[in-house]
């Protein structure tokens, strides 16, 4: 189904409108407006006509005039207006339809009263031409349904509430109402109610006998089971209840957990850190001891070096003697040979070489004495120096070391006391106790239902019985066999009507899930963020992200708008329905950056594809923008679908809204 | 017997209901008559269907002849 023709009277701000969108880029059709420019009243417009009601207003909107006011203002007390709104719709196989629904206003002083009200549909049938349905609010039932508007024509702005609280109810409403399978589940339910109805009044064809006796068991057992059926119904809405509780403490444990992780995490640098800092103290007190040890030799050591230079020069311009002991050498010549074993005989040269130098050493006498004493202290405190100083060195070192550690130890607590800002150890335990008491009431809920279950399927198994050995007594009575007939022909129905809601149920959850889940992974700009979205038998979603936490309580606005607009596109592709998808402001609250994205899944899940049933026609999208929505980016890609481009001009003077084609 | 067929196909979102209910293996007189049922629960989706007892009896009455106890089963469920 596409619009193809607008017409608008008197409605709002539209004073007229007729617009032609019949011609091949109706695909996609977009209105560019700022605020208030007029976008959501054409929206407004199209679901007023369709339905008689505006989903889309302001509290200024609601108390003013449907009709439009400059129209109003210049009408002579008395005057009739109509505001009128007609939409020409194509239809599958060549036929067409015409929906109008206007209004007559008459004026009154500066108000406008409502007169009398008119609605039609004309449609165009293949056999009798052109008609006027006879009951065009049927007509729109059929075709158009009112309880699929939500999911064709609305407020992407509106969207980020339907998943601000997770709301299993609500999810299984929509899925359930796309596909239709409430009406198959409503048809199951009457069946059941007209079986089993059928069953008693067989069994009572007779007046009495076996027959009524059992059509009394029948009707006590369907009662008992009717009453498990209640309880159980019960117990689910508990299970759901306390499903969704656990579910919202998983997600704050989730985080909390995350935040725990980080407390243990600052705990241990903490210890470490002070680890650290001791050994930088130990260390420094070692350097302070050595320091007080090796001080006076570092202190005097230029002075020594330079004082044995100073010998060593005087040693080699002979103005000193070598450094030698006098008695040693005295002893070594009364004992006539050298440590070397050289012989120091009387005239030997060696004898007279040590001779010599004794006698130039008994020139300076006691001088000499003392500078042998002397150097002995010089080279011992030059080498302790010399010595001390690799110590000092890693001393100095392992300083550094634990000085760098402690400042990676400290960059690492700044930044976690940073995360932790404002959390307290005791809301993890908390949390914890309270996920786990509600874990166990899930627990004990299932279980009853579990058992409840049992029960009533205890009842149907009796109730099977009974129903075969009434068929058994039908064989012999031909009275009853003719009641039985009818009864036994139901149960088949009810048994192929349950049979395939089950298995419809399942596919339609799986479809719309998996069909939700691409398409929010292709709106997300967190690449590599979120690992799944699930709807579980319950109808609860769920999102976890890569580390396999629940964030869907915690998702941003825009992030929850991209969810539900995913939502919204998978209930259209499984609803079977081509109904033009028509949205005001669908990306309002999200950031430029992502707004290409989710043009491309808006484009993509509507644009013409190949099914195993052949080629499904494109959906026809009308897209309500402000010019920051219809951005370049955004309009590129759009352009994929050649789309019609229309600007919304607002006359602030008159309060009147036009259009304006934008050529390509 | 009422022929509904038009009528879905005029509605695209009928189709898939009544596609998998035509397509089940349950009996030809159980498939007609759950369609039957499913276009009385279409019509009156917003009113919550307040008479279908009467509908319901009237279907069954209806179909009941033509059915084949025999190779009634229940449907496997998976249509496709």
């Amino acid at each position: 189904m596409r619009i193809e023709r607008i017409k608008i009277e008197n409605f709002r701000q539209w004073q007229t409108l007729d617009l032609d969108m019949s011609d091949e880029r109706a695909d996609v059709t977009v209105f560019v407006g700022s605020n208030g420019a007029g976008k959501t009243n054409l929206l407004n417009s199209i679901i007023w006509c369709l339905y008689n009601h505006e989903d889309y207003y302001s509290r200024d909107m609601e108390a003013s005039p449907l009709v439009n006011q400059e129209s109003l203002d210049a009408a002579e007390d008395g005057d009739t207006l109509v505001c009128s709104v007609t939409l020409q719709l194509a239809l599958s196989g060549g036929r067409w339809a015409e929906v109008t629904r206007a209004q007559e206003f008459v004026k009154s002083g500066r108000e406008g009263t409502r007169a009398s009200a008119e609605f039609k549909v004309l449609r165009h049938d293949p056999a009798k031409g052109v008609v006027v349905d006879a009951n065009p609010e049927h007509w729109i039932e059929k075709n158009v349904p009112r309880r699929l508007e939500p999911y064709f024509l609305f407020d992407g702005e509106r969207l980020d509430n339907f998943f601000r609280h997770a709301e299993a109810q609500k999810v299984s409403d929509a899925v359930l109402q796309i596909a239709q399978i409430d009406l198959l589940g409503r048809l199951v339910a009457h069946l059941e109610k007209v079986s089993a109805k059928l069953y008693s009044s067989a069994a009572r064809v007779n007046g009495g006998g076996d027959a009524e006796i059992k059509g009394n068991l029948l009707d006590q057992y369907r009662e008992r089971l009717e009453a498990k059926q209640k309880d159980v119904k019960q117990l689910r809405v508990a299970i759901e209840a306390h499903d969704s509780e656990a579910r919202r403490l998983e997600a704050k444990v989730g985080n909390i957990t995350a935040v725990a992780a980080d407390v243990r995490r600052r705990q241990e640098l903490e210890t470490q850190f002070s680890q650290v800092e001791d050994h930088v103290a130990e260390s420094w007190d070692e350097l302070y001891k050595w320091s007080i040890s090796a001080a006076p030799g570092i202190l005097a050591y230029p002075a020594l070096h330079q004082l044995r230079t100073t010998i060593d020069d005087a040693r080699s311009q002979r103005r000193l003697p070598p450094p030698v002991a006098p008695d040693i050498l005295e002893e070594l010549l009364s004992k006539q040979e050298c440590v070397c074993g050289e012989s120091l005989a009387d005239g030997s040269s060696a004898r007279s070489r040590i001779e010599a130098l004794l006698s130039e050493y008994a020139h300076i006498g006691q001088l000499g004495d003392l500078l042998l004493g002397l150097e002995g202290g010089v080279r011992e405190t030059l080498a302790t120096v010399l010595a001390a100083a690799p110590t000092a060195e890693s001393v100095m070192k392992r300083i550094d070391d634990w000085e760098n550690r402690a400042t990676t130890i400290g960059t690492d607590l700044e930044l976690l006391n940073s995360r932790l800002s404002g959390h307290e150890d005791s809301q993890v335990q908390q949390l914890e106790v309270e996920l786990s008491r509600a874990r166990r009431e899930l627990e004990k809920a299932r279980m009853e239902v579990a058992r409840e279950e049992i029960r009533a399927e205890e009842f149907r198994e009796k109730i099977a019985n009974v129903e075969k050995e009434l068929a058994e007594l039908a064989k012999r009575n031909e009275r009853l066999a003719g009641a039985m007939r009818e009864a036994e022909f139901s149960k088949a129905c009810l048994d192929a009507a349950r049979g395939l809601y089950a298995s419809l149920t399942t596919a339609v959850r799986e479809k719309v899930e998996s069909t939700l889940e691409r398409n929010f992974m292709e709106m997300i700009w967190k690449e590599g963020f979120i690992q799944s979205v699930t709807i579980n038998e319950s109808y609860g979603v769920s999102v976890r992200n890569t580390r396999g936490y629940e964030i869907l309580p915690d998702l941003a606005a825009g992030e929850r708008e991209c969810l539900a607009l995913a939502f919204s596109l998978a209930l259209s592709e499984v609803s079977g329905y081509e109904l033009p998808m028509v949205i005001d402001t669908p990306m309002g609250k999200l950031n430029p950056d992502v707004q290409e994205f989710v043009a491309g899944v808006l484009s993509r899940s509507t644009a013409a594809r190949e099914t195993p049933e052949g080629l499904e026609p494109a959906h026809q999208l009308v897209l309500l923008m402000t010019e920051t929505e219809y951005n370049p980016n955004v309009a590129a890609v759009l352009a994929g679908r050649n789309p019609a481009v229309y600007r919304i001009c607002f006359d602030t003077q008159r309060c009147v809204s036009s259009l304006e084609e934008v050529k390509s | 017997m009422p022929n509904h067929t038009d009528d879905l196909r005029r509605v695209s979102g009928e189709t898939e209901i009544t596609r998998r209910i035509m397509a089940s293996d349950a009996d030809e007189a159980v498939r007609r008559c759950l369609q039957a049922l499913f276009m009385h629960e279409l019509e009156t989706a917003e009113q919550l269907n307040p008479n279908y007892t009467a509908q319901y009896e009237r279907a069954i009455t209806r179909f009941a002849p033509a059915w084949d106890r025999d190779s009634s089963t229940a449907p496997s469920g998976d249509a496709e």
